[in-house]
């Protein structure tokens, strides 16, 4: 499945977002396959979770089913119980006992826009995004159960293009998921920022993904093309 | 730099959101679980609020996860939303960092479903559930930019509205309130809504609102009654100032359940709520009777609800929520006459769709344990008894029909069946406690250990809560004259307590200086109005939250008011003394609360009137009803649900 996550619905944390699928499964009355033991739970595998706040149109999602159902009418049954907000958009059929979508993909898609207070603010967002693709190494701190650790994320930024007019930045980020660390949307459009000697405050930028892909070098897949 | 600007931002708004949804979405990336403040949940009704006669904002003064859980409230948004006339939308207390956030931004309270100003309502209804959170109350209406006192709010501000248990001693928010239902709301609701809308299209002054509300059975308008004083402080009379006001106000209470509309599509929340599961009310009241319980007086009688409408209503929920746990609820599950056939018959249903039943309120019995293995899946949690006292002595005074024999069954049968984890709760300071009561707390808890021992030798060790809950005396319950214990000895039984149990037993000791705030308040009346709001300029909310509760707040509002603490909470009231709520009728019989004391000071039991004779408590005459339960009623009559008929 692919799902969009819009609206109200972009405050859900990943968390509660798998339980309002569930809801949403359940409600849908699907012949779902359930986990085994005390608390059974639908079999779901959720391929990336998006910052709190963040919007996409690329959220997906396995689920599995104890008989086979036809996909047009799994995508009209479960749409029409889906909340605001979390509509589906695709459904594919997908063969059993796949992989699991998070250790497949390595690439993510973003539009980030800022808000930025007049053009001069704009133009140097512009000249530090130039910044960083020309430097070989972005180190940033990385906390983590108390520990600081360092990160070099340069290599996981493969794409940044900065546009814009007026007093909005729009951005195309892509971002490779690595599972030794990965870095967020916003944290590169506040490390620009930062270069820019410009404070952003968090409601002044909007992350909104808009794909997720399984990038071999110029082969670039989406995740149903995996199987 | 400051935020401001982003504000002009237009982003995927939906059409028709105006300027405060912006600014609202703004503050959301500033504070904790946004969700709690977006609305759009599965099952919330948008309605257009142009449409409709009455725009009411159901307003709960606690946090959206307490808030969502509350089963009241969820009826009442049901009731009000089906009507075509009506928008009712959704408010909760926003925690203290979004409360600040929206201070800072001059954000005003707005409600979930519209994200509209809570002042452009017509009718604000909020809950009252607990005292703690009168604060809260005041604190909502000061966010919703509204004047607290009743007396100060004229025309083109909205109708404060209240209920729930408070409502039965609403006398420190009397000079808040403009007018409060007592008792069971789902009918009242709709005669309000009804004078409402005659008041609004007929356009005159909010006085003739006040008069006309005060006619609705019920509905009790504090601004119409005075309070006088004896020169001793106690309170002499409340009687109504003007005529045509009934001097009493009689409860509302419905007859018979399963003639009653049902929510059966209720709002899925965005997060986790505090009882996040589907809810079925299998029957209101409980005549157990225990002395200390007010809701043993209020709700009374008992009303069952059948097993076939229990059952169509649990199928209805779980197909319409995707609720994956069923919770049957009442104030004593195991009471339900039809208990074994109906949970046996819901978890036959619900196992190959995933869905689990709980129970909670267990009785303290075998049987209970027996059937909670066999409903539960989920056993990770623990079962919870509450013996409440640690002596037979001490529970017969407060009537809590529970031996120690029960207990010890009750544990055998728990171990037996795989439990691990155990919770006791009991009361500390109870009438007529003495020393050796609380050895017998410490007795019970080693008993239940050794019942471990003996059922699991060699397994992993017991988790065992206790939970020790200062006593409050309420109001309409038989121990409403007794003085709470002074807070140094409330404060000395717990340290004797916490040298007598284990240290491997976890214990849990509510805060007596939060307790005894509480009992001011249980039984305060209308000059502690000045308390509560002097308490709220300094600061206080969320007061049943102890990292939010600041005792040296209270007493600086109690001695600026120049009100003593201890004339409220630790004081033994005389038989004769009228009390603040003695105008606000349960339908319960004042003088049985009295002999219910003096049986409690004798150590008599008085046994519940499903199982044995009436009781005499008055409210079947009162209000006309009677129980309906699968017991025989007296008087003959079959199956359940056979009294209305």
């Amino acid at each position: 499945m692919r799902m969009g996550k819009e609206g109200t619905a972009r405050w859900i944390s990943h968390l509660d977002l798998v339980r309002a699928v569930e809801r949403a499964l359940r409600r849908a009355r699907v012949p779902l396959a359930l986990s085994q033991g005390y608390n059974p739970l639908p079999k779901l595998s959720f391929a990336s979770a998006l910052s709190l706040g963040n919007s996409s149109e690329a959220e997906y999602f396995d689920v599995e089913l104890t008989q086979r159902m036809d996909p047009a009418a799994f995508h009209a049954t479960l749409s029409a119980q889906m909340p605001d907000g979390l509509a589906i958009r695709e459904t594919r059929e997908v063969p059993p006992n796949g992989p699991a979508l998070a250790a497949r993909l390595n690439l993510a898609s973003y539009r980030v826009t800022v808000c930025v207070p007049d053009e001069a603010a704009r133009d140097a967002l512009k000249a530090a995004a130039g910044r960083i693709l020309a430097s070989p190494s972005l180190v940033i701190p990385r906390r983590r159960k108390g520990k600081t650790r360092f990160l070099d994320v340069r290599p996981l930024i493969q794409r940044l293009e900065v546009a814009g007019d007026g007093d909005t930045v729009e951005m195309v980020v892509d971002l490779r998921l690595d599972p030794r660390g990965t870095v967020k949307p916003e944290e590169v459009a506040g490390l620009l920022a930062g270069l820019a000697s410009l404070e952003l405050p968090s409601e002044a930028v909007r992350v909104h993904r808009t794909g997720l892909y399984r990038q071999d070098g110029e082969r670039l897949r989406l995740p149903w093309e995996l199987y | 730099m400051t935020a401001d600007f982003v504000w002009g931002l237009v982003w995927d708004m939906p059409s028709g959101e105006g300027c405060l949804a912006r600014r609202i979405e703004g503050l959301l990336p500033r504070v904790g679980k946004p969700a709690r403040y977006v609305g759009g949940e599965w099952n919330s009704v948008r309605k257009d609020p142009g449409s409709v006669e009455v725009l009411f904002a159901l307003a709960f003064p606690e946090v959206y996860e307490i808030g969502m859980s509350h089963l009241g409230s969820i009826i009442l948004y049901h009731e009000l939303n089906r009507r075509s006339d009506v928008a009712c939308e959704r408010v909760y207390s926003p925690w203290v960092d979004m409360e600040a956030e929206m201070r800072r931004a001059g954000v005003p309270l707005f409600t979930l479903e519209s994200r509209l100003p809570v002042a452009g309502f017509d009718i604000i209804g909020i809950s009252m559930q607990y005292e703690m959170n009168f604060t809260n109350v005041l604190n909502l209406l000061d966010l919703a930019g509204l004047p607290l006192r009743s007396a100060e709010r004229g025309p083109g501000h909205p109708l404060v509205l209240a209920g729930g248990p408070c409502a039965f001693n609403p006398e420190p928010l009397a000079d808040f309130l403009d007018a409060v239902v007592v008792g069971e709301a789902e009918e009242a609701i709709h005669e309000v809504i009804e004078v409402y809308g005659a008041w609004k299209r007929e356009g005159t002054g909010r006085a003739s609102l006040f008069r006309a509300l005060a006619a609705v059975p019920g509905v009790y308008v504090p601004s119409l009654y005075r309070v006088d004083y004896n020169p001793d402080g106690t309170v002499a009379q409340v009687r109504p100032s003007v005529s045509g006001v009934p001097e009493r106000v009689v409860r509302r209470a419905v007859k018979d359940l399963n003639h009653l509309d049902y929510p059966t599509r209720p709002i899925v929340p965005h997060l986790e709520i505090v009882h996040d599961r589907a809810m079925v009310e299998i029957f209101r009241g409980c005549t157990r009777g225990c002395r200390f319980c007010q809701a043993g007086t209020i709700y009374r009688p008992v009303r069952e609800r059948s097993p076939g409408r229990v059952q169509e209503l649990a199928r209805a929920l779980v197909d319409r929520t995707g609720h994956q746990e069923l919770s049957l609820a009442s104030l004593s599950a195991t009471d339900y006459s039809a208990i074994e056939d109906t949970a046996r018959a819901l978890v036959d249903e619900g196992l190959g769709r995933g869905v689990g039943i709980s129970l909670p309120s267990l009785r303290i019995d075998a049987f209970s344990v027996g059937l909670a293995r066999q409903v539960q899946r989920v056993r990770k949690t623990g079962l919870t008894f509450a013996p409440e006292a640690g002596t037979q002595r001490l529970r017969d005074v407060i009537n809590k029909g529970v031996t120690a024999d029960d207990l010890r069954e009750a544990v055998v049968s728990a171990f037996a069946n795989g439990w691990r984890a155990l919770k006791l709760y009991f009361m500390v300071g109870l009438p007529t406690e003495d020393y050796s009561d609380l050895d017998g707390i410490a007795e019970l808890v080693r008993g239940v250990e050794r019942a471990y021992r003996e059922a699991c030798s060699g397994g992993p060790p017991l988790r065992l809560l206790v939970s020790l809950a200062p006593f409050v005396p309420k109001a309409h319950t038989p121990f409403q004259w007794e003085p709470q214990l002074a807070l140094e000895e409330l404060e000395a039984r717990q340290a004797y307590l916490r040298q007598l149990i284990p240290r491997r037993v976890r214990l849990s000791w509510h805060d007596a200086r939060l307790s005894r705030v509480e009992a001011t308040f249980a039984r305060g009346d209308r000059r502690l109005g000045e308390v509560l709001q002097g308490a709220w300029e300094r600061g206080a909310r969320f007061d049943s939250w102890s990292e939010h509760f600041s005792y040296e707040r209270w007493l600086e509002a109690y001695d600026r008011a120049g009100i003593d603490p201890a004339a409220y909470a630790n004081r033994r009231r005389p038989p004769e003394e009228v009390f603040p709520w003695d105008h606000l009728d349960p339908g319960v019989e004042k003088r049985f609360l009295w002999r219910e004391w003096e049986r409690a000071r004798a150590g008599v039991p008085t046994p519940d009137c499903r199982l044995a004779r009436c009781a005499a408590c008055g409210v079947c005459g009162q209000l006309g009803m009677e129980p309906v339960t699968g017991h025989r009623p007296p008087g003959g009559g079959e199956a359940a649900s056979s009294a209305s008929g």
